[in-house]
């Protein structure tokens, strides 16, 4: 009966994958900034929710157990990569960017991505995934409360480093 | 941070480029968990 179970919700979180792989793979592309590695890192992902199947309590909150999986696996590459790889190759990584539409969006771009891990994925989450913060909220294991704070301290960053750089 | 330039960032967020390989990623996926599930229960028969 379990492994029927284990078996159905092994389906609904490979139909899930496939329907929402593209996000996936923005999120971990816009934290490592490389093909390969964003790949990676939504295989890795896929694999640790279907071997982890069992621990989801609530098929409804499967959305937001996905996004978790993705951003954690996105975080731990990183902590990986800062522990092996050059300062200087990092800064490089940061510029390689698809379409640029003017030097005004570069410069956001270079702001956003220059903010610490915790700031920015409340803003790719909120406003380039479109999650509401309840559900970043159960992502980044944090009450709403603390997101919104986040949200704002983020915006304002961002604002900052806009000012400084205009100077 | 006005709302245009938020705009602007999910554009270019929503451009990034998707690699082909991406497509069949979760095909790949199931294929190697069955195929190792398979060798287990191949390796656990042949044990008895």
């Amino acid at each position: 009966m379990a492994r029927l179970k284990d078996k159905k919700l092994e389906r609904l979180v490979a139909e899930f994958a496939v329907v929402y792989r593209e996000n996936f793979y923005r999120l971990a592309y816009s934290y490592v900034k490389n093909s390969d590695d964003a790949l990676d890192i939504v295989q890795e992902s896929i694999y640790k929710a279907i071997s982890a199947i069992s621990t989801l309590e609530n098929p409804d909150s499967l959305k937001t157990w996905f996004y978790r999986i993705v951003v954690n696996t996105s975080l731990d590459f990183l902590r990986k990569k800062k522990r092996n790889v050059a300062v200087g190759e990092e800064v490089f990584a940061s510029f390689d960017y698809g379409i640029v539409d003017n030097y005004e969006d570069f410069d956001l771009q270079k702001a956003l991505d220059n903010l610490p891990d915790k700031y920015r994925t409340v803003v790719v989450l909120r406003y380039f995934e479109d999650l509401k913060i309840e559900e970043i909220a159960q992502i980044l294991n944090e009450n709403t409360n603390t997101v919104k704070t986040r949200l704002y301290k983020s915006l304002e960053k961002l604002r900052i480093k806009l000012i400084e750089e205009e100077v | 941070m006005n709302e245009e330039k938020l705009k602007s960032l999910k554009r270019q967020y929503l451009n990034t480029p998707i690699p082909e390989e991406l497509e069949s990623i979760v095909e790949n996926i199931l294929i190697e968990k069955n195929l190792l599930k398979m060798k287990r229960n191949k390796w656990q028969k042949k044990r008895g």
